[in-house]
């Protein structure tokens, strides 16, 4: 049910940033990813080389690689049911599908990915539809934005309790400032990914040398 | 950016969003599972957030209303540790912010 507010708020945010209520929809069929559906809202909004949707989406998605791993063996058979529940694999259907019982998910994984799907796009739309009078209403609703990232962030710091890759996206955020305006975003995710990829290959070297 | 921009730009966040999703299934699993690949899809999410915090306040040009914002944000935190409700954080984050401006 979380879907449902969230796919509000995208709507909502999507819409007062001027996209068309086609795309801001559209963008929650194919793409289905909150955090990247956010992201994209101010870029899609000015003038970005699609080149920066290309890493954006690379770096904040690049957790994905990771979910299908535990569900390969038990998948439904049929090849369509399968393409759709790994293209549709979200935070949100990973953790619902691994905590269910190995011998039920080849059942339930279907149902389980088109709900959440449906909840998504019906709060989008929702969002589309009443975004205006939202927006009349209630003043400095663009803050959703960066309150929603600090869940988001708040919610990665809780499952690993490390600081350090948060000073990395602080520190790479400000060095991109001196280096780059108009790519800013772009440098800024580059710098954290660099950083952290070299951590982590140091790290593993450390581990497998010990 | 134009609406066709707009179109090619989503679709090139599906495909790769897609992608990533199924690589699983097309890359050697040792190498989703070895020890850099794991730590790095540990740690990069949070990193990426926190880029995405600063980037989405940056906008505030003014050190005023920077403070004021991150204040609110702060609020936005100190909810969502106490009732880990998202939408109850942004509506006290966007109510906060507010106040703030109405106050200051």
């Amino acid at each position: 049910m979380a879907y449902l507010p969230t796919g509000f708020a995208f709507g909502v945010l999507a819409t007062q940033a001027g996209l068309s209520p086609a795309v801001v929809i559209a963008m929650s069929v194919f793409i289905f990813a909150g955090a990247l559906q956010f992201a994209a809202v101010p870029l899609l909004s000015v003038a970005t080389g699609l080149g920066t949707f290309a890493m954006t989406t690379l770096l904040i998605n690049l957790r994905h690689v990771l979910y299908a791993i535990p569900l390969i063996e038990h998948l439904p058979a049929r090849p369509w049911h399968r393409a759709y529940i790994v293209a549709a694999l979200t935070d949100e259907n990973y953790s619902v599908l691994t905590t269910l019982p190995t011998d039920k998910r080849q059942q339930f994984a279907m149902a389980v990915t088109l709900i959440h799907h449906v909840y998504w796009i019906a709060g989008t739309a929702l969002g589309v539809l009443l975004g205006q009078q939202v927006a009349n209403w209630i003043p400095n609703l663009d803050f959703a934005l960066p309150s929603l990232f600090t869940i988001l962030a708040i919610e990665q710091y809780l499952t690993q309790r490390k600081l350090a890759p948060a000073l990395v996206g602080v520190l790479a955020y400000f060095i991109a400032t001196r280096l780059a305006t108009d790519y800013l975003l772009v440098t800024a995710l580059g710098l954290g990914l660099v950083t952290l990829l070299a951590r982590a290959l140091v790290r593993g070297s450390a581990l497998e040398a010990s | 950016m134009s609406s066709i921009e707009q179109w090619i730009a989503v679709g090139i966040m599906s495909a790769l969003t897609i992608l990533l999703r199924a690589s699983p299934l097309m890359i050697n699993r040792d190498v989703l599972r070895s020890r850099a690949v794991t730590q790095l899809n540990r740690e990069l999410p949070l990193c990426v957030m926190v880029i995405l915090v600063a980037n989405a306040l940056a906008g505030s040009m003014m050190p005023s209303q920077l403070g004021v914002e991150l204040i609110a944000l702060c609020g936005v935190a100190l909810t969502y540790l106490m009732w880990r409700n998202s939408l109850l954080s942004v509506v006290a984050g966007i109510g906060g912010l507010t106040l703030l401006r109405s106050l200051l």
